[in-house]
């Protein structure tokens, strides 16, 4: 484990290196994330200023849903973005290669392999309008808010981190899979405002076969008391753990599954 | 000037799109959710509201307003700053260069078919579905003809607009992020996501000086019969005036520019 945490970092250390010949880049990403989501801030704002409340839910909710949402979004952009670069073009032009020749586990060099700043933004911004929302709004649990609260957004690593990882190993088959994935991410743009203002056939598939419901949604409803713990926060965390089991039974499978580029 | 070889890039520009097919059904799907998040969200709205009108849009009007935005937004889409920016990071630009084929207008030939593109293909499921959920659009020919010319008109100055923002791939190796940014601020300035009589009295203002406005707000607006004869004209004099400066100023980032290009290797 100590020994992973020191690669890990060594990788980091890399990462920062190049980050640092390309400093405008870093700082264009990070705008970008962070002017995407404070638009979205601004959207909410413009229209609570002609509505009194979404479906139900006051602005601050709302804001507080759309907050909660940036953020294991932002944890997971961070660490995990080279699977987009897999499903991109690494087993499309044989990249992938170079990383089963090395003697450590794949999983943990593509993770490792790049960091990805832009997720800071997206995390920056998360926890700004968590932290704005929050004092404003009612929270049940009282004390043990912040570490419910702390359990969800692992819970919402995961889930990203899973269905991402699922969808980037259908490359070790099919190629190229970015565009599955793209898909997969726009179905998550449903998750950051209240499930309620959508048909049941919808919410059914955003809480059971693409779970992002439970990237924010129904764990921030627990915190607010409009679900219960039991529902909102441990279904988040086993829906987040089964997810996490299937998505690396996929890459086993497609591990096995490789074969390199011609030539 | 000959436009047949220039008309060449149009067809190549759609057929490259069609070729992959996978990728297109997903971008598809992509739109569609993006336009049901967007009408359910706005469904809701109304909902909320005692009178049924907010900010002097009725749920149709706003139905009408928001498909007429997601087909603007395509039709008008096309693919000049990733082509631009895609031939400066490969170098390839310095061939297409000394073709004797005028380079901005071979990038808007190709621009116009991916454009025609999206604005059938990605589009049109799009708006079917939203149709399907419960989005009505009455409308009369009187403004769909009105659509139609101030679409022309969005679609000359998005492309002068698109092209310059090619050009920044000059100036830095993030694109990505810098289309990225681009996407979501015009997204929000052209009225694409919210009618800008949503606005604020001094947003409004800002946004009167920009040309974002002149993109999608005025022929969905028109659509949706929000605009008088008057205000027609005058938006439509404004989205001229934009294509006018956008061109002028395009030409002059191009040449510029252009000397300052540097391609690795080869």
């Amino acid at each position: 484990m100590a020994r992973y945490a020191w690669l890990y970092l060594r990788y980091l250390g890399q990462n920062i290196k190049s980050l640092m010949s390309y400093r405008l880049s870093f700082l264009v990403g990070l705008a970008a994330f962070m002017a995407r989501q404070f638009l979205g801030v601004a959207f909410v704002g413009l229209v609570f200023a002609a509505i009194p409340d979404l479906a139900g839910w006051s602005r601050e909710e709302v804001l507080f849903v759309y907050g909660f949402a940036q953020l294991g979004r932002g944890f997971d952009h961070m660490f995990t973005d080279n699977l987009w670069i897999l499903a991109w073009r690494m087993v499309a032009k044989g990249e992938f290669d170079r990383i089963l020749v090395r003697p450590l586990p794949p999983l943990f060099q593509l993770l490792a392999e790049r960091f990805q700043t832009d997720g800071i933004g997206e995390l920056v911004a998360g926890i700004a309008v968590t932290a704005w929302a929050a004092p404003r709004l009612d929270f049940p649990a009282g004390a043990w808010t912040p570490a419910l609260g702390a359990a969800a957004v692992l819970a919402s690593i995961l889930i990203y981190t899973a269905v991402k990882l699922a969808l980037a190993s259908l490359a070790f088959w099919i190629k190229f899979s970015q565009s599955y994935l793209f898909a997969a991410y726009k179905m998550a743009d449903f998750a950051m405002y209240p499930m309620n203002i959508y048909p049941k056939a919808l919410r059914f598939v955003l809480s059971w076969a693409l779970p992002f419901a439970f990237t924010a949604y129904y764990p921030a409803a627990a915190l607010l008391g409009r679900e219960s713990v039991a529902f909102g926060i441990g279904g988040a965390l086993a829906v987040g753990f089964v997810a996490a089991a299937l998505s690396l039974l996929v890459w086993r499978a497609g591990l096995r599954a490789y074969e390199s580029a011609g030539s | 000037m000959r436009l047949a070889p220039y008309l060449r890039f149009t067809r190549n520009s759609i057929q490259t799109l069609l070729a992959y097919r996978a990728n297109v059904l997903f971008y598809i799907f992509g739109n569609i959710v993006q336009t049901l998040v967007l009408w359910y969200l706005w469904r809701a709205i109304f909902a909320g509201s005692a009178t049924g009108r907010v900010n002097g849009f009725t749920l149709g009007e706003m139905a009408a307003y928001l498909l007429a935005a997601v087909a603007a937004q395509s039709a008008i889409g096309g693919n000049a700053e990733d082509v631009i920016s895609d031939e400066i990071m490969e170098g390839s630009i310095a061939v297409n260069l000394a073709r004797p084929l005028d380079y901005r207008t071979r990038i808007f030939f190709g621009h116009l078919g991916a454009s025609l593109y999206n604005g059938v293909v990605v589009s049109l499921p799009a708006l079917v579905i939203a149709l399907a959920a419960g989005a009505s659009v009455g409308s009369s020919g009187a403004r769909l003809a009105a659509f139609g010319v101030s679409l022309a008109l969005s679609f000359a100055l998005h492309f002068f607009y698109k092209f310059m923002l090619g050009l920044t791939a000059i100036l830095t190796t993030n694109v990505w992020g810098v289309f990225n940014v681009e996407a979501v601020v015009s997204g929000f300035l052209s009225g694409a996501l919210v009618p800008l009589a949503f606005f604020p009295e001094w947003a409004r203002g800002v946004m009167g000086l920009l040309p974002f406005a002149s993109m999608v707000s005025v022929p969905a607006l028109a659509f949706a019969g929000k605009l008088s004869g008057a205000d027609f004209a005058r938006a439509l004099a404004v989205q001229g005036f934009w294509v006018v400066a956008l061109a002028l100023f395009s030409s002059w980032a191009w040449k510029s520019l252009v000397t300052r290009v540097s391609v690795n290797g080869g």
